[in-house]
C-alpha cells in the first residue's frame, strides 16, 4: 500500500477517525457496550439519560472535538509552511492571546452568556491577528516580522489579560481558568452546524492553495522566481489558517500542541506536498483531539480535566521523541 | 513578714508582663502561638472570622479585615487590607496588630512565614467541617479572651445542628447535588463543609470522594448521577444558575422542580451564619418550617 497515494492514505485515516469517535461514543463517565449505543442510534435507548448522554453530550462534543482537532491540525501544518519554521503552530502569531483577552475581558465585563464567550474569543484572535498583520505589512509580510510582531502582540495581550484576571472577582477567573486550559464542555451543540461551515471554507480557502504553500517552503526568493505573487499569497494564507485557529479557539479555548505535533507526524507519513499534507493533518488532529478528549472525560471520571492538560501531556514529550529521533537520523 | 513578702511575690508576678499577661496557644496547624492575653489590635484575613469577632462583640477591637469581610454591614466600614489569600502586607503592618487570623484554607505557607518574619503575630485557623467549624468559634473565642462568649456562640451553632439533626432524623434521605460554581460545573463533595452541612441536613451527597474536593463534573456526571435535589447560589456573576438546568429536562430535579437557591455565605462561611445554611437546606431537603428549627436569631 502506498502511503503517499490518496488511495493508501485515505481509506486508513477515515478508519481511524471512525473508529475514534466509536471510542469517545462509548466511553465516559459510564461506560456503554456497543449494544447499548446501537440501541441509542436505532432510537431504541435502554433509558431517556443514556439517549441524552449520547445525543445530547457525547456525540455534539465528540464531533466538535473531530471539528476542533481538524481546524488546528490544518491551521498547523499552513503556519509551519508560511512561516519556514517547524515550530510554528496555531497559536505562534499572538492569536491565542488575542483570543484568551477576548474571552476574560468579557467574562470580567459580567458577560457569561454562552454565545458571548466564543463571540469574543473569535474577535481577540482576529483582532490579534489584524495587527500582526499590520505591523508585518511594513516588510511586506515576511516570516521573522510576523513572527516576532505575533510574539509582542501575544505578550501585550498576556499582561492585559493578567492585569484583568487580578482584577476580576474568584468566579470568573475560575471560568477563564478553565477555558483557557482548554475545553470542549462549555461550548454549545447549536454551534456546531455554523462552525463546521467556517472551518470548511476556510479549509478549502488553504487547499485551494496548496500549490503556493508548497513554494513557500521553499523560501520566497525561489516562490517568486517560479512566479508566485508572495505577498497575497502570504496574506490569503495567513487569512485562512489564522481563521481556522480562530474558530477552534472560539469554540475550546486553548487546546496546544496539536497545530504543532500533528503536522510533523503527518509530514513523516504523507511527506511534504500540501497537497496530502492539509488533509492528512487535519484528519490526523481530529483523531488525536477525539482521543485526548475521550481521555480527558474518563482518566479522572467523574471529574473532567482540561483537554488542553492532555494533548501537552501526549504531544510534547512525542515532539521531544521526534526531535531525538530527526537529530539521530539524521532526516 | 512571710505573708507580706508572699503577697509582693505574687503582685510582681501579676505585674511581669510575660509570666501574667502573655497565654499560649496552639493554633488549627499546630504552631505555637504566644498572645496578650486580651489581644487590643485584631486583623482578620479570614471572612467567617470576621463575623466571630463581630458575634463576640470584639467590635472595637478589630483593627483590619479583608475587602471581602461583608458582614455585618459594620465590617464593610472597617479598614481594609487585600484579599485573604493575597493581603497587603504594608496595609496588615499598617494596622499595628497584635494577632493576625489567617485560614490554611486560602493562605499558603508562604504568606504565613512572610507574616512571621515580619514579626506579626499569626493564628492559623484551618475550618474543614462543622465540628472543626465549633471548635474554631471556641478557639477564636478562647485566644480574644472571650471563652465565654465563644463557647456560647459555638453552643447556639451546636444546639441548631442537633435540632435540625433530631428534625430529619427516620425521614427518607434525598439524594443532593450542591454546585459552588456553574461555569465549569463544581460541585461540592463530601469532605468539604458544605458536604458535613448535607448530611446533617437529612441528604445524601451524590458527589464520591474523589481526588478533588471540589471536583469539576461534566453534563454525562451530572445526567448519570440525577440528584433528587439541587443546591445552586445566585451571585452577580451568574443571577440565575436554576435556569441553566432547564437545559436537561432529563433531570428529577428539573422535572419535580427541586432547584434550591441558598445565600453562599450560610453554607461556605464556617461561622455564626452556618446555622442559617443548616435550616436552609433541611426545608428544602424536607419541606420543614424553617421557623421551627430556628435558634434565637442574632440580629
Amino acid at each position: 500500500m502506498n502511503l503517499r497515494s490518496p488511495r493508501g492514505w485515505l481509506p486508513l485515516l477515515l478508519v481511524a477517525l471512525g473508529l475514534a469517535l466509536l471510542l469517545s461514543l462509548v466511553a465516559g463517565t459510564r461506560a456503554l457496550s456497543p449494544a447499548e449505543l446501537l440501541a441509542v442510534l436505532l432510537g431504541r435507548p435502554a433509558s431517556p439519560t443514556l439517549a441524552a448522554i449520547v445525543l445530547k453530550i457525547r456525540l455534539p462534543r465528540a464531533l466538535l472535538a473531530a471539528l476542533v482537532g481538524s481546524a488546528l491540525g490544518a491551521s498547523g501544518s499552513a503556519f509551519q509552511a508560511v512561516l519556514r519554521n517547524p515550530l510554528a503552530d496555531p497559536y505562534i502569531l499572538g492569536v491565542s492571546g488575542g483570543a484568551a483577552l477576548g474571552a476574560v475581558a468579557a467574562l470580567t465585563l459580567g458577560f457569561s452568556s454562552p454565545l458571548l464567550l466564543p463571540a469574543a474569543a473569535f474577535a481577540g484572535a482576529a483582532g490579534a491577528l489584524l495587527l500582526v498583520y499590520w505591523v508585518a505589512q511594513a516588510h511586506s509580510g515576511s516570516p521573522h516580522t510576523l513572527i516576532l510582531s505575533g510574539v509582542m502582540v501575544g505578550s501585550l495581550a498576556s499582561a492585559l489579560l493578567l492585569f484583568l484576571l487580578w482584577m476580576a472577582p474568584a468566579d470568573p477567573v475560575r471560568t477563564a481558568v478553565f477555558w483557557l486550559a482548554g475545553n470542549l464542555a462549555l461550548a454549545d451543540p447549536g454551534w456546531l452546524p455554523w462552525a463546521a461551515l467556517w472551518v470548511g471554507a476556510a479549509f478549502c480557502a488553504l487547499w485551494v492553495q496548496c500549490g503556493a504553500l508548497d513554494l513557500l517552503t521553499q523560501g520566497e526568493e525561489t516562490a517568486a522566481d517560479l512566479g508566485l505573487e508572495v505577498g497575497r499569497a502570504r496574506l490569503l494564507l495567513f487569512a485562512a489558517a489564522g481563521g481556522l485557529t480562530a474558530a477552534a479557539v472560539a469554540m475550546a479555548g486553548l487546546v496546544g500542541f496539536v497545530g504543532l505535533t500533528v503536522p510533523h507526524v503527518a509530514r513523516l507519513f504523507w511527506g511534504a506536498s500540501h497537497r496530502l499534507l492539509l488533509p492528512a493533518s487535519a484528519l490526523l488532529g481530529a483523531v488525536f483531539l477525539l482521543l485526548a478528549d475521550t481521555l480527558s472525560r474518563t482518566l479522572l471520571a467523574p471529574a473532567e480535566i482540561p483537554v488542553g492538560v492532555v494533548t501537552a501531556l501526549i504531544g510534547a514529550p512525542f515532539f521531544l521523541f521526534l526531535l531525538r529521533r530527526r537529530q539521530g537520523g539524521g532526516e | 513578714m512571710k505573708r507580706i513578702v508572699l503577697v509582693s511575690l505574687l503582685i510582681c508576678c501579676l505585674l511581669s508582663p510575660v509570666a501574667a499577661r502573655a497565654a499560649v496557644w496552639t493554633d488549627a496547624v499546630g504552631r505555637r502561638v504566644e498572645l496578650p492575653d486580651q489581644p487590643r489590635r485584631i486583623v482578620s484575613l479570614v471572612p467567617a472570622v470576621t463575623e466571630i469577632l463581630f458575634a463576640l462583640g470584639l467590635d472595637e477591637r478589630i483593627a483590619g479585615v479583608t475587602r471581602f469581610c461583608d458582614w455585618p454591614e459594620a465590617a464593610r466600614s472597617k479598614p481594609k487590607v487585600g484579599g485573604y489569600a493575597n493581603p497587603s502586607l504594608e496595609a496588615v503592618l499598617q494596622r499595628q496588630p497584635d494577632l493576625v487570623f489567617v485560614s490554611a484554607d486560602v493562605a499558603g505557607p508562604n504568606l504565613l512565614a512572610r507574616m512571621e518574619r515580619l514579626g506579626l503575630k499569626v493564628y492559623v485557623v484551618y475550618p474543614r467541617g462543622l465540628d472543626e467549624t465549633l471548635a474554631m468559634i471556641r478557639a477564636v473565642g478562647r485566644v480574644t479572651g472571650r471563652a465565654a462568649a465563644g463557647e456560647e456562640l459555638a453552643g447556639e451553632l451546636a444546639a441548631t445542628v442537633a435540632r435540625v439533626r433530631n428534625a430529619v432524623a427516620g425521614k427518607s434521605r434525598p439524594r443532593v447535588l450542591f454546585c459552588v460554581m456553574m461555569q465549569p460545573l463544581t460541585v461540592a463533595g463530601p469532605e468539604t463543609l458544605v458536604g458535613d452541612l448535607i448530611e446533617a441536613a437529612g441528604g445524601v451527597n451524590v458527589v464520591s470522594a474523589g481526588v478533588s474536593r471540589y471536583p469539576t463534573w461534566g453534563s454525562e456526571a451530572l445526567l448519570l448521577a440525577d440528584p433528587d435535589v439541587i443546591v445552586v447560589s445566585p451571585h452577580p456573576g451568574t443571577p440565575d444558575p436554576a435556569g441553566l438546568f432547564s437545559a436537561w429536562p432529563e433531570l428529577t430535579a428539573v422535572k419535580t422542580g427541586r432547584i434550591v437557591s441558598i445565600n453562599p455565605d450560610w453554607v461556605h462561611r464556617p461561622g455564626p451564619r452556618l446555622g442559617r445554611g443548616l435550616v436552609a437546606l433541611a426545608a428544602a431537603f424536607h419541606g420543614i418550617d424553617p421557623v421551627s428549627l430556628q435558634a434565637e436569631v442574632q440580629p
